[in-house]
């Protein structure tokens, strides 16, 4: 643990990219007023904070020009809305089936997920380094606060394999924040999703989770429960787990990422 | 991963290996699964392993991969199943060490980061506790508290090959008298730890001067290492060791290679910083060719790799134009033997630099505007149809420098670029084929930039990145050409700094030098 002196010093070195940087800490932090600078200006200027949503729902960024999912015209809040009703097409399409014609997936992310930030998770999750999920796990559980209570915290589960490859799973360090419980375990370890299409994505995560013991344990009925992760693609995975908490009993189930990714990225 | 310590009781077999990996440890165990270990936990010395086992049949994939590595587990499991690997473990053919040391101070083994902030900490999945991991060589694999490196023992079969040398141009007197000294040195690889500096200024042709040593080493079964800070000279470097040994195993390792060209057979050897902690106890003759790199540190991580890479008796070669003080001061006392390449192969003196006020340019560039001496100068190069590398010392400066520009001088074709930049590539390439006239710049960008009749300024040289080495690299870029042995290096400041004397002094020195 650094001592308070630490942080007031001149420099502080960026989280990311390890380089020196003046900080502008000063007493506005020591009194709690600001957050503590990890990002050098540089790399936090690569940042692209969501600050305006295109659909209630999914909480898809609204900048992108020529998406034919969003009315570039809306603009909706960044926060959880209570009553949600500008839904994008992909939503749209989802309240189309039958077990989401009563319930609902309420996302939001920190960041749209652009090259920079697809660096910064590669960083955190495949070349493992953990300490990144500081840089927003706070951010995170301050972007939960316009969701109104929440019961239970939970993450997405990895499969066995690839928890040993890694060594952490990123969703947990990422909810850190929280206090989280393991609601579920995985069924079937899925094939990378990248490799499919929609349709066959969603037949893959179909029963891809269940309760856990603890999940079990914990009663969930008329519950409000919050899963963290770190990528919003598709949301077939988020939905894909909350179904299953919705057969528990849950009464919401509402999601926060760090990146929503759009289509316009992953094509 | 974790490891069962056999105790010795339990071992009347010596021949096996103390240490087994997690999965290998039957669950029936009494107790092994309570006695896991991490290496890092364990005392080094009582890691023993068997003898090699002169008739066990190693596999080739394996030789080729670790010999003269030290490799995280993981690597080599991406490729290898464990199995296989264990069995050469038992044979006495590989061996496990922890990657990191916790005391007296946390380090990381592969890189020799001690640094408290490059270290992080998560409950790990593997060793299922609190485990330190290594921020500073994340990029090479993480390197943790229970993340073992693997090093190969099978003997090495001493090469009887005849290496060619391919390279049939001339050396001129200056080169000829370096790469003779060089060579003399490589006679006597084998007693002890030697070292050697190559001074020769920007320019004077130093990777002709190298090929007579690195042939006799090849030729003397001595694999050899020539390390780079910057993957530029690695890429530049590459074709030319080809050509020079046709037929050498000739690899360049850098960042983002596949697996499958990081791992293999190389008899020459062309790395950068990072790829060099790959190799372990493997060069005997080692050559650091910084040739020209700005901000240049012989660091202390490129100090760190190179002590690990080359063999205990072994030469390590400095060829710099401007070596660090210390190297100097060696050299001076007689303790550091070297030759000086004073003179360019084209005979040539260096241009001597020209100091140049240029007022508080930091006042005018806040209002896009460049200073007078600067822009006086732009329009004579402009007439005469030259080229311009500007120097500036923040990448913060370029716009404002590239909009200044721009206003003074409306026809011209200016360019900026630093050392991140995506395009770098091609802007650089658009530069050297003369569709741009003015390249603004942070750093030299790849030393291959030889570009005839380019003229060179400096702007804000008083800035503290302009050192006395950085000045005089920036100076060498200029006159490479025979047919152009001549131009501009001006650098425009407001206050002169000792920096800018000493790098001109420097100049004048070598200079008087080469006429010697
Ligand atoms: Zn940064
Ligand atoms: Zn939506
Ligand atoms: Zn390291
Ligand atoms: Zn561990």
């Amino acid at each position: 643990m650094t001592s308070w002196r630490d942080h007031l010093s001149e420099t502080n070195r960026c989280l990311y990219c390890h380089e020196v940087f003046s900080g502008e800490v000063n007493w506005t932090w020591a009194l709690g007023l600001s957050e503590e600078k990890l990002l050098c200006p540089a790399c936090e200027g690569k940042l692209e904070e969501i600050k305006e949503t295109g659909c209630d729902m999914c909480g898809r960024p609204v900048e992108q020009e020529g998406h034919e999912f969003v009315d570039s015209t809306v603009k909706r809040s960044a926060s959880f809305v209570s009553k949600p009703q500008f839904l994008c097409r992909d939503c749209s399409r989802w309240g189309e089936e039958d077990r989401w014609k009563n319930h609902s997936l309420k996302h939001r992310a920190l960041y749209s997920y652009n090259d920079f930030l697809q660096e910064v998770m590669a960083t955190f999750k495949y070349r493992g380094d953990a300490e990144i999920a500081t840089l927003f796990s706070g951010k995170l559980k301050k972007l939960a606060k316009s969701a109104g209570r929440i019961d239970v915290v939970t993450v997405i589960p990895l499969a066995d394999d690839r928890l040993w490859e890694r060594g952490f799973n990123q969703a947990e360090l990422l909810a850190g924040a929280f206090r989280v419980r393991h609601l579920l375990v995985r069924t079937v370890s899925t094939e990378k999703q990248s490799k499919r299409d929609r349709r066959g994505r969603m037949a893959a995560l179909e029963g891809a989770f269940r309760m856990s013991e603890e999940g079990e344990r914990l009663e969930l009925s008329g519950k409000r429960v919050l899963i963290v992760d770190d990528i919003y693609t598709t949301g077939s995975t988020l939905r894909s787990a909350a179904s299953v908490m919705y057969e528990a009993g849950a009464v919401e189930v509402l999601a926060v990422t760090v990146a929503r990714a759009t289509g316009k990225l992953k094509k | 991963m974790r490891f069962y310590s056999i105790p010795k009781e339990e071992r009347p077999n010596s021949k096996m290996a103390r240490l087994i990996p997690e999965p290998f440890v039957p669950i029936d165990h009494p107790h092994a699964m309570n006695l896991l270990v991490r290496l890092t936990d364990l005392p080094h010395n009582q890691n023993t392993f068997p003898q090699v086992n002169g008739t066990f049949q190693e596999t080739d994939e394996l030789r080729k991969m670790m010999t003269g590595r030290r490799l995280l587990l993981d690597e080599i499991t991406a490729l290898i199943p464990l199995q296989l690997i264990q069995e050469h473990v038992n044979q006495g053919f590989i061996q496990y060490e922890s990657a990191m040391m916790t005391q007296p101070k946390l380090t990381c083994k592969r890189c020799g980061n001690q640094d408290p902030f490059l270290f992080g900490k998560i409950q790990c999945a593997r060793c299922r506790q609190s485990c330190r991991y290594c921020r500073a060589c994340l990029m090479m694999g993480r390197v943790s508290q229970c993340s073992p490196l693997l090093t190969w023992h099978g003997d090495r079969r001493p090469s009887k090959k005849e290496h060619i040398l391919g390279w049939e141009g001339t050396l001129s007197p200056a080169q000829n008298k370096a790469a003779e000294a060089l060579k003399e040195q490589v006679s006597d690889l084998y007693e002890g730890h030697q070292e050697f500096l190559v001074w020769a200024v920007c320019g004077s042709g130093k990777t002709e001067m190298l090929y007579p040593a690195i042939h006799k080493a090849l030729n003397q079964g001595d694999p050899v290492l020539v390390a780079t800070p910057r993957t530029d000279v690695v890429l530049e470097l590459l074709p030319r060791m080809t050509a020079a040994f046709p037929n050498t195993k000739v690899r360049a390792y850098y960042g983002g290679l596949e697996p499958s060209e990081r791992y293999s057979e190389a008899e020459l050897v062309i790395a950068t910083t990072h790829q060099l902690l790959r190799f372990y106890h493997h060069f005997s003759l080692v050559i650091i060719d910084e040739v020209d790199a700005f901000p240049y540190t012989y660091d202390a991580k490129l100090q760190y790799a190179v002590k690990n890479a080359r063999t205990r008796a072994s030469l390590t070669v400095y060829v710099t134009a401007t070596p660090p003080n210390l190297l100097i001061r060696q050299a001076k006392i007689g303790k550091l033997p070297h030759v000086r390449v004073p003179r360019r192969y084209h005979g040539h003196d260096l241009p001597v630099p020209k100091l140049t006020w240029a007022g508080n340019w930091k006042k005018r560039l806040e209002k896009d505007r460049l200073p007078f001496a600067l822009i006086f100068w732009f329009r004579e190069q402009i007439e005469k149809s030259n080229q311009v590398f500007l120097f500036v010392p923040h990448i913060q400066l370029m716009p404002k420098v590239v909009n200044g520009i721009k206003a003074s001088c409306q026809q011209v074709t200016v360019e900026a670029v630093h050392a991140n930049d995506p395009d770098r590539r091609e802007k650089v390439s658009k530069f050297r084929e003369g569709a741009t006239r003015v390249l603004v710049t942070t750093t030299i960008l790849e030393r291959g930039v030889t570009v005839k009749g380019v003229q060179v300024a400096v702007f804000g040289a008083e800035d503290r990145i302009f050192t006395e080495s950085a000045l005089v690299q920036i100076a060498g870029r200029v006159g490479r050409s025979p047919d152009q042995p001549d131009g501009d290096v001006i650098f425009f400041h407001h206050g002169k700094t000792k920096e800018m004397i000493k790098a001109v002094r420097h100049i004048k020195l070598m200079n008087k030098e080469g006429i010697r």
